[in-house]
């Protein structure tokens, strides 16, 4: 829960050895009487294992020799959920949890509308960082927008009702300009391809989508002004857009009280339709490998379009992505860590927007083994076209998916997350009460159906980063010649 | 998994208590907080297991913690890296579970969360299932207590020797500023300390079964474990169900540690590096008092307080245009704490400005601390503790790693430091000759994880 990320596992390139490094040494440590240490203290002797054995050894018995029942409550109860709407159009959703003094709330913001075919999401992503991030790292409260959508949430004791509902609102309804803030957001949104695994994220959305849509880029677009992120939030930050969700130790009337008094006279435009994006082609490079001194493993990820999350085949592809990797006991994962050894992360996600998504594989990989590793995965996805899961495999996957949506669940930050998101994408609040049911009716065939229709091998895509070493490998993959592209001299000839 | 010192985030100073059979509740706050009533069961084995029942029906699940009292710090001289292959082999069957099975069994039963941690100071495990499941997640956690020898092989050692360097390079060598930890730990802490590590120094190429299976034999038992259970589950079904599967399992004491020196000089090093990151980062770090030692506590404040977006950091750094970001710590640690400062300087910023801002800060708060920071600071620091404890995973994490808390979880102790003990201990601890600060320079020739340029004394 602390904030700092200090990477305190980490380490330098063998003993760091302060003499050895040029520059001035350190100071001489004072002379030292024998026995004792460096600090002028007794030496601590090191531990010494003998490896004799200390203890007696365990005695085994006729209950440990095969695993208990399984219990059967996987999917945890569906949450009540309360709801009304303000007359400015904005709707409240609640859920009353009283086992534990704490509530949450988070405000989603539908902007799609509002800044129209936002090519990768950049002015989302700006309009986020200047008017909803000012209380980053504040453990109450945070903001941000991306190409779905905005959110502003916060959380605090349940008697801290109010003052949460009054940071949400101060937020959202008068969100105040910062030049400074502007110019930081500016800057870090040009350095997109500085961390190792940006440049395979960025190029997956536009090999998958194109440069110039809204679920693609990157593409150069014309960076918009303060001025002009203060039309587009004028416009995108509104109640009709709006849906906030309280989830916690609290009622429907005492939300309906605060609300009222904090956000009932928040005003705005009705927002249009929501635009459809563009067809996304379907031609273009399908490998593209991004070479980088910067990192020592390779990066490597295929992927492929998926259906919209209101689609009827979005819960064969939830269960298809956990059996391919999405859990450790994928035969996947197990196939490239366990016996080859070729990868300590592996795994498959699932981003989704409103209107599609993105099914991806892939790892981090041992640099020797990285095209045998990428050789796997695609064979796996192979396997999953041309053969239905076993029952066992997919009953495991099934679980796992629940699972996952229990723990997400378990919290009332992460129930409120699961309801904005289902509201953001178009499946509405009561997707929190229809998914236990939804995963439950995915059959072997639909799984098998969904990997043939979303992961035929001419719509994989696939994105490598590392040394270039073996390039020239990369066309036995079957994705057709590699796209090679050096990335530090591709960050050179970016624009500002 | 493994990760380094820091350690636990609800600091404790209570005084030991024993493990006896109790039940208690939360007492109410002296205060205008109300704290929630979370009884904890609390009791011990024949055979020395410590056993922590934190009961909930209101949750949806119930998270198991098995905490073993062995960390990196323990490798055996030459054999760095041990403790983290010991974690890495217990996902890889024992006698009664074939190798694959552990993560079959687990996502058959709806499991979440499911991992191992190696850390300096000890190793756990953790998993979130659905109430029903309990049994089942007893049977592999004592299978692998008492039998994972049976598994190990040669081959499963190769195996996982080679993920280990995997995931070293992933979490060292790939990841920004991941030279900074070992920085921090190689000039902190003197040789003879075990905080003074290096995480890239492995030796695994030298570990074999016979050392995996001592390894096993001094440390993976149950007088030198705790099983910490947290969620919705009946206490009277699972106290049975801990008899039957780990009471019979035979006692094994533990050898003991050696004894710490309790303070040492540090020589206000300063390195600068070249990295291949987004902008120059400054950090200040200092050896600190241990977890639950005098001054832990306040200096947790004193990073509340020098963080507070609103706060000093943010006034004289961020709003000054000197930096993007900056943040402060305590991370706490049962034999040493480090306490940390960070900023992510603003382009054109220039490193020795920080460095003399951020200086200037600490003698600031050396000097005095405001009532009203101070009570943010206490309340953010009580928000966090809360937010840890809304889960059930949280709250298995915070019992084994707090386990001699009094019963109300520590919530409210930051109460018990005012401004006059948060400013003490900074002017105690936070002073020249604990530190050690590391500029690393934005340059994209280096790689992320950053190369040492320079060290210099900042001292005479």
């Amino acid at each position: 829960v602390k904030r700092l990320a200090l990477p305190m596992a980490l380490g330098v390139l063998g003993a760091l050895d302060l003499a050895a490094c040029g520059g001035a040494p350190p100071p001489a440590a004072p002379a030292r009487a024998a026995g004792e240490g460096r600090f002028g203290r007794p030496q601590v002797a090191p531990l010494r294992y003998d490896g004799a054995p200390q203890n007696v050894p365990s005695v085994d018995a006729p209950f440990r020799v095969s695993a208990p029942a399984l219990g059967t409550d996987v999917a945890p109860d569906a949450p009540k959920v309360d709801s009304f709407s303000l007359a400015n159009g904005l709707r409240i959703l609640v859920v009353e949890r009283h086992g534990f003094p704490m509530v949450a709330a988070r405000l989603a913001i539908a902007t799609s509308a509002a800044l129209e075919n936002d090519v990768g999401g950049r002015r989302a992503s700006l309009l986020g960082g200047v008017f909803l991030s000012p209380f980053e790292g504040v453990v109450q409260t945070s903001g941000g927008c991306d190409v779905t959508g905005c959110f502003v949430a916060s959380r605090g004791l349940s008697g801290e009702l109010p003052q949460v509902l009054s940071r949400v609102a101060d937020l959202a309804v008068n969100p105040r300009p910062d030049a400074g803030v502007y110019e930081q957001r500016l800057a870090a949104s040009a350095r997109v391809f500085d961390a190792s695994q940006s440049p395979a994220r960025v190029t997956l959305n536009a090999l998958l989508f194109g440069r110039t849509h809204r679920y693609g880029g990157p593409s150069p677009v014309s960076v918009p002004t303060l001025a002009e992120l203060e039309t587009l939030r004028d416009r995108a930050f509104v109640p009709a857009a709006s849906t906030l969700m309280v989830v916690g130790d609290t009622t429907l009337e005492e939300v309906r009280a605060h609300v009222d008094s904090r956000l009932a006279g928040w005003t705005g435009p009705t927002p249009g339709p929501d635009p459809r994006p563009p067809e996304a082609p379907r031609e273009g490079p399908r490998l593209v490998f991004w070479v980088s001194g910067a990192i020592v493993q390779v990066w490597g990820q295929v992927a492929a379009r998926g259906p919209a999350p209101r689609d009827r085949d979005f819960p064969a592809v939830v269960v298809l992505s956990t059996l391919l990797g999405g859990k450790i006991d994928s035969a996947i994962f197990h196939h490239v860590r366990e016996d080859m050894g070729a990868a300590y992360t592996l795994g498959s996600s699932i981003d989704h927007y409103a209107d599609a998504s993105i099914l991806a594989i892939g790892g981090s990989f041992d640099r020797d083994q990285a095209v045998d590793g990428m050789r796997a995965v695609l064979a796996a996805i192979a396997a999953a076209r041309d053969a239905e899961p076993s029952a066992d495999d997919l009953a495991r996957a099934k679980a796992a998916v629940l699972a996952e949506y229990r723990s997400a669940a378990s919290t009332d930050e992460g129930l409120a997350t699961l309801l904005a998101e289902g509201t953001l994408v178009g499946l509405g609040p009561q997707i929190v009460q229809e998914r236990a049911a939804l995963v439950a009716s995915v059959t072997a065939a639909d799984v098998r159906a969904a990997a043939r229709r979303y992961l035929a091998p001419g719509a994989l895509r696939a994105v490598l980063t590392g040394k270039l070493d073996y390039a020239p490998e990369l066309q036995s993959l079957g994705l057709g010649n590699p796209v090679v592209i050096d990335l530090a001299r591709y960050k050179a000839q970016q624009p500002p | 998994l493994e990760v380094g010192l820091l350690h636990r985030n609800i600091g404790g100073c209570a005084a030991a208590v024993g493990f006896v059979a109790a039940v208690a509740s939360a007492p109410a706050y002296a205060g205008d907080r109300v704290l929630p009533s979370l009884p904890v069961v609390r009791y011990e084995l024949g055979n020395g297991l410590k056993v922590l029942l934190a009961p909930d029906p209101s949750l949806i699940d119930v998270s198991v913690v098995v905490h073993y009292d062995v960390g990196s710090a323990d490798d055996p001289p030459g054999k760095n890296g041990l403790a983290h292959l010991v974690e890495h082999l217990m996902f890889d069957g024992s006698r009664h579970v074939a190798p694959g099975d552990y993560s079959r069994w687990i996502a058959r039963a709806g499991g979440a969360n499911v991992n191992g941690m190696t850390r300096v100071d000890d190793t756990n495990y953790f998993v979130t299932v659905p109430p029903a499941s309990l049994p089942l997640i007893f049977w592999l956690e004592s299978d692998r207590m008492a039998f994972l020898a049976d598994r190990v092989s040669s081959q499963s050692i190769n195996t996982e020797v080679q993920l280990i360097s995997d995931e070293t390079r992933d979490r060292v060598y790939d990841r920004r500023t991941g030279m900074l930890a070992s920085m921090g730990r190689l000039n902190l802490f003197p040789r003879e300390h075990p905080y003074h590590r290096d995480a890239t120094a492995v030796d695994l190429m030298f570990c074999g079964l016979d050392d995996v299976r001592a390894f096993l034999r001094t440390w993976y038992s149950p007088s030198n474990a705790t099983i910490a259970v947290a969620g919705r589950f009946d206490v009277a079904a699972t106290r049975s169900l801990i008899d039957q599967y780990f009471g019979d399992l035979p006692a094994s004491p533990p050898p003991q540690r050696p004894a710490l020196p309790a303070r040492w000089r540090v020589h206000d090093v300063r390195i600068d590096a070249g990295a291949g990151i987004p902008s120059d980062v400054v950090t200040f770090m200092w050896a600190t008092p241990a977890l639950g030692q005098a001054d832990d506590a306040a200096l947790d404040l004193a990073a509340e307080i020098l963080a507070d977006p609103q706060g000093r950091l943010q006034h004289d750094l961020v709003a000054a245009g000197l930096a993007v970001s900056v943040d402060a710590k305590e991370m706490s640690s049962p034999r040493a704490s480090t306490f940390a400062i960070m900023a992510a300087l603003a382009d054109g910023a220039a490193p020795d400005a920080v460095v003399a801002r951020i200086e200037r800060a600490v003698s600031d708060l050396a000097a005095g601390v405001r009532l009203e920071e101070c009570k943010r600071a206490q309340d953010e620091a009580f928000d966090r503790q809360m937010l840890r404890l809304e889960g059930s995973l949280g709250r298995a994490t915070a019992l084994v790693e707090t386990p001699t808390a009094a019963a109300s979880w520590n919530l409210g102790e930051y109460d018990a430091f005012g401004p006059a003990q948060v400013a003490a201990a900074v002017r105690a601890d936070l002073v020249p000759d604990r530190r050690v600060v590391v500029v690393m320079h934005h340059d994209p020739q280096y790689p992320g994880r950053g190369v040492v340029l320079k060290t210099q004394a900042r001292l005479p």
